[in-house]
């Protein structure tokens, strides 16, 4: 059993035609940072709250550290949550909001002064511990809401889209902060966000979520290289996926034939015949220009971004996404007939 | 666009409705320094002596202290009422939580000589009428709907995932109330305190029903001296009035902003 472990987790809203959350089991190892990534309305939220204890599951149960805390209530969890609108309290100021935790506990005034004064410089807010919450940027604002969870030393640290509020620049270097104090702390810390890259560029491991379910659970490069379904290759970065059949397996190669681009090989864990899915992500697509009777398809829109030079390429009723470094190739023109190909190391063959 | 529409016109005829309404408080305000013995206008002469009557005159001194220790006990339990109701009403979901509500607000849909009438009779065979304890009862029938209204505004409209991170912390459900949920709420509840002690202050319709020679309320005695007298003791006694409600709405006004409340 793990630090934290959730077995069969389902909840349930009244009046709501599938659960919000069903089946969902996970073990979370002390000091790891899992995030829970899925699109808006998957059970991102409601999980975090029914580890924290702010709602109750319909069934299943959560352990922590070997101890069943499913009926355990809220103020007895010692959980650190921070929300997504920061829930700071407005009456008070930035050390009484960090300081409300140790309070509760009953912390003696000196150790409490000491505990908070420590928070506060973790999160390099020192130097504002007087001011009315009001007074605060978002961003610092942010801030106190992590010193204020993390003031308690939380058996685990929750947090629901805690970025989503700041501006994109303020995102990444939070985002850092977030995760070199949790590193410093050494602190189990369940993450929810909606945005891919921030899961990719912070997680340990990730938890995708769809509808309510676990898609996979992996670390970043699992996720984005072998990804279990086509939900999880749509999601994560982009993808394109192919149609194709199955004629022969070999050493974890499947021999393919391709709809539109005929024979091309790809990875294969599964060994099965018939047909599949093949996920070739752009920027491992190849393309050649040919004459127009040997040509897969042609170029249909070609974008110039800088580092590289995306192209979308029609073939028969589907267009595939080609990304290539600007300047290591010939450019191709809008029209041009083109071959497509891959590595066999670059394709992975989907369930 | 607004600029224009504000133009002189609308302010004409705005500053004359005004007027209107204000032209009775006005003229109380004059004839209670009138020399003349009857109410009547326009005023003769300038003179204190209706305040100083006021102040000699034992039943209408007797009434005041009556309606204030009423009004202050009124809004004490109206409080301690109304702000719990409201919390059920607005925090908990229950079996009967539409019905609860609507018997809580429903005193101020009946008249006041209904519901007068009706308080005497069920006051009547408990013995209370006519004392304290029997008027506060009955305050408290058109008092708590007031409190019930102006909480749950101010449960609705404040943060409640401050409520949840206060529990996250370790406070208690008790302490998560009063350490957080009452503070951001005060305003309201305050402001609840203040309507209901003015709405008993007030009252005259309930009050005739219940009131008694042990318990008679200021509003009932310038009932019954109306009945029989006219002079400007009552002008200047209005007007001391009126200047405690200004007073206590200028607190209201202060604590929460008045158009928040009364919205
Ligand atoms: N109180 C509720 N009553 C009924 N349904 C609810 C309630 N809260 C959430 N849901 C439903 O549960 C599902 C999951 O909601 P949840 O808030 O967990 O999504 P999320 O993954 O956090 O999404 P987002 O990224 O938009 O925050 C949604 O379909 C939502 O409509
Ligand atoms: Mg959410």
């Amino acid at each position: 059993m793990s630090f934290l472990q959730l077995d069969d987790i389902v909840k349930e809203y009244p009046g709501t035609e599938r659960p919000s959350v069903a089946d969902f089991t996970l073990g979370i190892d002390q000091g790891e940072f899992v995030s829970l990534l899925g699109p808006s309305g998957c059970g991102k939220t409601t999980t975090l709250r029914m580890i924290a204890g702010l709602i109750e599951a319909t069934s299943g149960r959560i352990h922590l550290d070997g101890k069943e805390l499913t009926r355990t209530p809220v103020h007895q969890r010692g959980m650190g949550l921070v929300f997504q609108n920061y829930a700071l309290f407005p009456h008070l100021n930035v050390a009484r909001n960090v300081a409300f935790g140790l309070e509760m506990r009953r912390t003696s005034k000196a150790e409490a002064r000491r505990r908070v004064e420590e928070a506060l410089d973790l999160v390099r807010l020192g130097h504002l511990s007087g001011r009315r919450i009001k007074q605060l940027s978002g961003g610092q604002q942010q801030r106190v809401a992590l010193a204020r969870a993390l003031v308690i030393e939380p058996s685990v640290l929750l947090l629901d889209e805690p970025l989503s509020n700041l501006d994109a620049k303020l995102r990444d270097t939070m985002r850092e902060e977030i995760r070199s104090i949790q590193r410093k702390l050494g602190i189990t810390t369940v993450f929810v966000t909606h945005d891919q890259d921030e899961a990719l560029a912070v997680s340990d491991r990730i938890v995708v979520m769809s509808e309510g379910v676990i898609e996979q659970v992996g670390t970043p490069e699992q996720i984005y290289e072998h990804p279990a379904n086509r939900f999880v290759a749509n999601f994560i970065g982009r993808a394109n996926l192919f149609d194709a059949e199955i004629t022969h397996t070999a050493n974890g190669v499947a021999e393919l034939d391709v709809a539109g681009l005929g024979q091309l090989r790809a990875v294969d864990d599964h060994g099965a015949k018939g047909p599949a899915t093949v996920l070739v992500r752009p920027h491992r697509m190849q393309l050649s220009k040919a004459a127009a009777g040997d040509a897969h398809g042609t170029v249909e829109t070609v974008v110039y971004v800088g580092d590289s030079i995306e192209y979308g390429v029609r073939v028969g009723d589907a267009t595939v996404s080609v990304q290539s470094v600007a300047g290591a190739a010939e450019r191709l023109e809008r029209g041009a007939s083109v071959r497509l190909s891959w590595q066999a190391e670059d394709a992975l063959v989907l369930t | 666009m607004t600029s224009k529409l504000k133009g002189w016109p609308t302010r004409v005829v705005v500053t004359l409705l005004y007027l209107f309404l204000l032209a009775p408080i006005l003229m109380v305000v004059v004839i209670s320094f009138d020399t003349q013995s009857t109410m009547s206008f326009p005023p003769q002469g300038f003179t204190f002596q209706w305040y100083e009557r006021l102040a000699q005159n034992a039943e209408f001194i007797q009434g005041f202290q009556v309606s204030a220790v009423v009004g202050a006990g009124v809004a004490l339990l109206a409080l301690l009422i109304g702000v719990p109701v409201a919390v059920a009403l607005t925090r908990h979901d229950f079996r009967f939580r539409e019905a609860m509500s609507g018997f809580f607000l429903s005193p101020l849909m009946v008249p006041a000589i209904v519901l007068g009438l009706a308080l005497l009779l069920v006051l009547a065979p408990l013995k209370i009428t006519g004392t304290y304890g029997g008027l506060i009862v009955a305050h408290l029938a058109i008092t708590v709907p007031y409190v019930v209204r102006t909480t749950s505004m101010s449960l609705m409209t404040m943060n409640r995932s401050c409520e949840e991170a206060a529990r996250t912390l370790g406070a208690s459900p008790w302490r998560t109330f009063t350490r957080v949920t009452l503070p951001l709420i005060a305003p309201g509840v305050l402001a609840g305190g203040v309507i209901a002690f003015l709405i008993s202050f007030d009252e005259a319709v309930i009050s005739l029903f219940v009131v008694g020679p042990q318990a008679t309320t200021l509003p009932v005695e310038i009932f019954h001296y109306v009945e029989s007298r006219t002079d400007p003791q009552i002008a200047a006694l209005s007007v001391v009035l009126i200047a405690i409600s200004v007073l206590f709405m200028v607190i209201i006004e202060r604590a929460a902003g008045l158009k928040k409340v009364l919205r």
